[in-house]
């Protein structure tokens, strides 16, 4: 199962490319801004995606809206640390498989793609 | 700033290095940062905040308080400059984004700008209009800080 990380920050990407060892994936890239990761998904066809949603060029929001334009199967799981409700809201509303709140640990982020994994 | 929202960070703070590291920091008495005195430290991340509540939010810390949460985050990760500056970068950002559940909508938070002491060009984002709120913090045997400077009271 291919996985794409998209995030701007540079040790959130590692750590979650990390955190995701134990499990069966490959890890197909990362990103760190919207624009890109809409490239890398039209080319590579990843089945999981995590997406931050505060980044330069293009927010994850957008990004998750353009994502499913261009690949309707793609799970995207929104990772942010924007606390409120109506933001995960709306990233649900606009398609997000899940959504997983920074600060996370490696047991949330494994048991968030457990859930994806089990219903692909 | 009301008590209440100084104590939204204060628990972010303690929520973030629960979670991430499994050893709890302990924070201090806050207190008003003096305009002339600074208490930037060796590594700066900087969230602007817009939309009905304006400012910014500033985690600052010393290149051995971020080195120990680096191999807390990603074992064996070197200590580079951009490692050390993009934890101090996500940490503030992971702050600032949580404390909007509470803070509301109208606080919308930047991607971070970051900055090490030597380099004073990208200073002038701490330039906040409002009464600035230091919190200072103590994670092991290192201390950082956060400070919170917001212009319009919720």
């Amino acid at each position: 199962m291919k996985v794409l990380i998209v995030d701007d920050s540079l040790i959130i990407r590692n750590s979650i490319k990390n955190w995701l060892v134990d499990l069966d994936l490959e890890i197909i890239g990362t990103a760190s801004n919207g624009k890109d990761a809409v490239k890398m998904v039209a080319s590579e066809k990843p089945h999981i995606v995590t997406m931050d949603i505060t980044m330069p060029e293009m927010d994850g929001l957008t990004a998750l809206e353009e994502i499913l334009k261009i690949a309707p199967n793609t799970n995207v799981i929104i990772v942010s640390a924007l606390a409120d409700k109506d933001t995960a809201l709306a990233a649900i509303k606009k398609g997000a498989a899940s959504f997983i709140l920074k600060p996370f640990n490696k047991e949330e982020l494994e048991e968030v793609f457990q859930e994806i994994m089990e219903d692909l | 700033m009301k008590d209440f929202q100084i104590q939204i960070f204060v628990k972010s703070i303690t929520n973030y290095f629960d979670k991430i590291t499994g050893i709890s920091s302990e924070t201090g008495v806050p207190f008003l940062k003096e305009r002339e005195k600074s208490i930037l430290m060796e590594y700066t991340g900087v969230i602007g905040i817009s939309g009905k509540i304006k400012g910014a939010v500033y985690f600052t810390a010393d290149k051995k308080f971020l080195s120990e949460l680096l191999e807390h985050i990603t074992p064996g990760a070197e200590n580079t400059n951009e490692n050390l500056a993009d934890i101090a970068g996500e940490l503030a950002n992971t702050i600032s984004g949580n404390a909007q559940e509470i803070l509301g909508r109208g606080f919308h938070i930047s991607v971070p700008v970051i900055f090490s002491k030597s380099n004073s060009t990208e200073k002038s984002s701490l330039i906040i209009k409002a009464s600035t709120f230091v919190i200072p913090l103590r994670w092991k045997t290192h201390k950082a800080y956060l400070a919170v400077g917001l212009e319009k009271e919720v």
